[in-house]
């Protein structure tokens, strides 16, 4: 009695439970390689644009740079574009009130923020909803299989252990896909999360400093 | 590189990655799975002894009776016949003839005593030679029968020996093959749909053939139970069953190839 004769074996529902969790499985390990992807290029991106910054370079220079490599640069460069695109076009109009350049600057680089923030966070929702859902798909199966199994078992007179058994091994092997589909989603999940918080705190530092010293250079 | 080829490269190869992962798990899952089978048929196998196996009688022949070698006869002692003693000169011519004659007579006999002792000296010892080698050669003839006698009861022995081994082992490959075959019972048990309409505890006699892995090749009905649907409860459970566990080899060839099995509802 292999693994694949036990799949075989199971009844119509309890397949199409195995299939959905099978898929399910599959793209949630796909978001997973490609959130790892994805978080460890931001984290290098940011690291290194974050050394450019504080190692003193021009801001012009560094807004040059932003401006022309803009396909391939990282999420805190974008913020740093932003907000000095809408700083020098402001502070370029005559008689700017000072508290106003810098609201309307801090908005563009929090907008800026948030759909940085959005893209790196997306698909993590799919993956806690991988996570906490397909135990229950998984369950589910294995009570319709053993649901079907005891129905066969009426229908026979004298019931022993090798009656019930193969349709419980059948049923069971749904609840072990399930939880084979939830548990990297769920570690995955925590992870990014975290990944993404962090990330977030050092942008969001990142932006109140740049306020400071582009409010410097006003007065 | 642009935003977009890195991308696209880095979804393919994630993507590449998720399926991997999903085939090395399933490999996982099935050889895994198959390996506790396999350790689970396996872990049955005890033999329980009521008291210990006589050892096995070494296959080795006695050692030869010391080879007797008749001693080589004696020598006949040289008989060396000596030729009568000169007559002596004749004495000096004496008138008494007749005393004369009688010394001579005398001395003729005497000689001729001296020959005839000599000679009879010498039959003795030859005869006893003989005697010595007769009863040398009856000895060895003993000691070789001896030998013989031992040897024969040896062998005896040791095919009696080796009668018992192999009955002995011929038990154990009976035992053997009654745990086959119970296996293969119990085994078809399990899949056996026994039908509400049997009555009674009817049997049915299956004579099954196997391919050397265990597979089923053939089942045909030997005698009804005369219950049909009871019958093919019984066949499709044998196909269902399947593959049965069996030995390896010749015992296979032997006892597994086609068998002969009697089912009953109740055993």
């Amino acid at each position: 009695m292999s693994v694949l004769s036990l799949i075989t074996g199971a009844s119509v529902p309890v397949q199409l439970v195995m299939l959905i969790l099978l898929l399910s499985s599959l793209i949630s390990w796909y978001y997973i390689f490609l959130k790892v992807f994805t978080l460890r290029r931001t984290e290098r991106q940011t690291a290194e644009f974050e050394r450019q910054f504080w190692s003193g370079a021009d801001l012009k220079d560094l807004f040059q740079r932003a401006v022309n490599a803009r396909d391939s640069a990282g999420s805190l460069e974008r913020i740093f574009e932003s907000g000095f695109r809408e700083f020098t076009k402001h502070r370029r109009e005559p008689g700017v009130d000072v508290a106003a350049l810098m609201d309307s600057t801090r908005r563009a680089m929090r907008a800026t923020y948030q759909r940085e923030m959005d893209k790196l966070e997306s698909s993590l929702s799919f993956l806690a909803t991988v996570g906490s859902v397909s135990p229950y798909v998984g369950l589910l199966g294995t009570v319709w299989g053993i649901m079907n199994s005891f129905r066969g078992l009426a229908n026979v007179g004298q019931a022993t252990l090798s009656h019930v058994a193969p349709g419980i091994a059948e049923a069971l092997i749904a609840t072990a896909i399930g939880l084979f589909a939830a548990i990297p989603a769920v570690v995955a999940y925590n992870r990014f999360a975290g990944d993404v918080n962090r990330l977030a705190i050092r942008f969001d530092s990142f932006t109140e400093e740049f306020s400071n010293i582009l409010q410097r250079q006003v007065h | 590189m642009t935003a977009a080829a890195i991308n696209s490269r880095e979804q393919a190869l994630a993507g590449g990655l998720a399926f991997a992962m999903h085939v090395l798990f399933l490999i996982l899952l099935v050889f895994g799975v198959s390996w506790q089978h396999q350790q689970i048929n396996t872990a049955v196998v005890v033999d329980l002894w009521r008291d210990l196996p006589v050892a096995p009688p070494r296959a080795e022949a006695p050692p030869p009776p010391p080879a007797v070698k008749p001693e080589p006869p004696p020598p006949a002692p040289k008989v060396e016949v000596k030729p009568p003693p000169k007559p002596e000169p004749a004495p000096a011519a004496r008138p008494d003839i007749a005393l004369k004659e009688k010394q001579d007579k005398e001395r003729k006999l005497k000689a001729q005593a001296a020959v005839d002792a000599k000679l009879r000296t010498a039959e003795k010892a030859r005869e006893e030679a003989v005697e010595k080698k007769k009863r040398a050669e009856a000895d060895a003839l003993k000691t070789k029968q001896l030998a013989d006698a031992e040897a024969k009861r040896a062998v005896a022995e040791q095919e009696k020996m080796r009668a018992a081994e192999a009955a002995q082992r011929a038990a154990a490959q009976q035992r053997e093959i009654d745990k086959y075959m119970d296996g293969i019972r119990t085994k078809v048990k399990r899949f056996v749909l026994v039908p509400p309409s049997l009555q009674g505890n009817p049997e049915a006699d299956f004579v099954v053939t196997l391919l050397p892995g265990g597979e089923v090749l053939d089942v045909r009905l030997g005698k009804s139970s005369g219950n049909a649907a009871y019958d093919a409860a019984i066949e499709s459970a044998i196909r269902k069953a399947q593959p049965f566990s069996v030995p390896a080899g010749d015992p296979f060839q032997q006892y597994f190839r086609r068998f002969t099995m009697a089912f009953r509802p109740v055993q």
